[in-house]
């Protein structure tokens, strides 16, 4: 048991208990909130966006909370949650531009090209440009292993996918953001 | 980290140029976002959910209030209700916020006005607007087409009524109509043979007229002068007779 996972069982008995609820929770919001909202950030691009899901995730994560079963790791439960949450809000996002019939509020990359400080030319830009270019499941495998350097055992458990399969993805993924880069 | 120095070797693996990239975040967020998040977060969750433990602590909340509040009036029992109709409240806000929450979120942002203008004190105008006029009544039987019309089907109807007594066979339609109501009327034996011999009569009576009538035809046929042949070979005392008899005056039998 390490001791992040020790220290996590202890947060959830904290927050089974009705006196230490508030403070175990406030503990667990600010123990994963970075992680989680940086995960969510590049997969939605605009903070505005990345805020309501980040609240939809923890919102659920408190709900959820009180029928947690301890053998499950709570990072893992609250990545699964905000990996979900952020392909809801995707696919609400594609359904509203269908019915609208328009497609700015799925462009992913005008938002990307309206964020402060964008510079196409910039690798770190171009790279975020790439990434949006991947499909959905391929964005989270390279998001999470890329950026939050999760290994595939853990990734298999938020994703409920096979390490081969991780692999594969993340391989797919790599390659086509190289393409990307190399030829703009 | 052990971890990160194995992804970076993994992913320069595959592609060099994206394995050297640099890890730097491009994104811009405030400062105070994460240390504001968590009490924001929780806000949100209590205007959601309010607990036992949440109205408990209105209800000791409602106490100071009064304890510090003694110089206002207030009408009875109205702490009482507060908390229940607060949290009741904010359990039915929260529920279709939630709702509308996870069936779309930008709608939360909109504000519920009413874009509908109506025009000034109108509900305030009880008055229902009475007809000015009366309604026409228009009669079904002022047209004097329709009588017109009228009398020529009732005539129509009394020459093809009068065509259809004159051209039917009426007894053997009596007949006809007979045998079917009695064939319809499950008979029995003795009933059958009574109505056989009725028909029986019937013919017998219909056959002796026909006679009659053949005779008949042959008195229109005869001419004087046959008729006097048949008078010449008769015997004077038979004819005598014959006249006593009938009572026949003289000038009868000249004629």
């Amino acid at each position: 048991m390490t001791p992040q996972n020790s220290d996590d069982i202890a947060l959830v008995a904290m927050f089974m208990d009705v006196n230490t609820r508030e403070s175990a929770f406030t503990s667990i919001v600010k123990k994963y909130q970075e992680r989680i909202y940086w995960q969510i950030r590049r997969m939605v691009v605009s903070h505005d966006d990345a805020n309501d899901v980040m609240q939809n995730v923890f919102i659920k994560a408190w709900n959820g909370l009180q029928n947690f079963r301890s053998d499950a790791q709570l990072f893992t439960w609250l990545y699964r949650i905000a990996v979900n949450e952020s392909l809801t809000y995707i696919e609400q996002m594609k359904r509203r531009s269908s019915i609208s019939m328009d497609d700015e509020s799925l462009n992913l990359e005008d938002k990307l090209e309206s964020e402060k400080d964008f510079d196409a030319n910039k690798a770190i830009w171009k790279l975020q440009i790439a990434m949006q270019q991947l499909p959905e499941k391929q964005r989270i495998v390279f998001n999470l292993r890329y950026f939050d350097e999760l290994p595939y055992e853990e990734m298999s458990k938020v994703l409920d996918t096979s390490v081969g399969s991780l692999k594969a993805s993340y391989h797919h993924a790599v390659k086509k953001i190289e393409d990307y880069i190399l030829n703009h | 980290m052990k971890n990160g120095e194995n992804i970076l070797t993994e992913t320069c693996s595959i592609s060099p140029a994206v394995g050297n990239l640099p890890k730097t975040n491009p994104y811009s967020l405030s400062k105070e976002y994460f240390s504001e998040f968590p009490s924001k977060i929780y806000q949100l969750i209590l205007v959601s959910s309010v607990s036992v433990e949440q109205e408990d602590m209105l209800l000791t909340l409602r106490d100071e209030t009064l304890k510090s509040t003694q110089v206002f009036s207030l009408p009875t029992n109205y702490f009482e209700s507060f908390s229940h109709n607060l949290a009741k409240k904010i359990a039915e806000i929260s529920e279709i916020e939630l709702e509308l929450h996870e069936l779309a979120p930008s709608l939360l942002s909109l504000k519920k006005e009413n874009p509908f203008k109506i025009p000034a004190n109108y509900f305030q105008q009880n008055k229902i607007a009475k007809p000015k006029e009366k309604a026409k009544v228009v009669g079904m039987f002022t047209s004097k087409a329709f009588f017109r019309y009228a009398a020529a089907a009732c005539f129509v109807s009394i020459l093809y009524f009068s065509y259809l007594a004159t051209n039917t066979p009426l007894k053997e339609n009596t007949l006809a109509t007979t045998i079917s109501v009695e064939k319809n009327n499950n008979l029995s034996d003795e009933g059958m043979v009574s109505f056989l011999n009725e028909v029986d009569e019937v013919s017998n009576n219909t056959e002796n007229e026909f006679t009659a009538e053949e005779s008949n035809n042959m008195l229109v046929d005869l001419n004087q002068e046959t008729i006097k042949q048949v008078l010449s070979e008769i015997h004077e005392d038979e004819m005598k007779e014959f006249i006593e008899l009938t009572g026949i005056s003289d000038n009868n039998i000249t004629n």
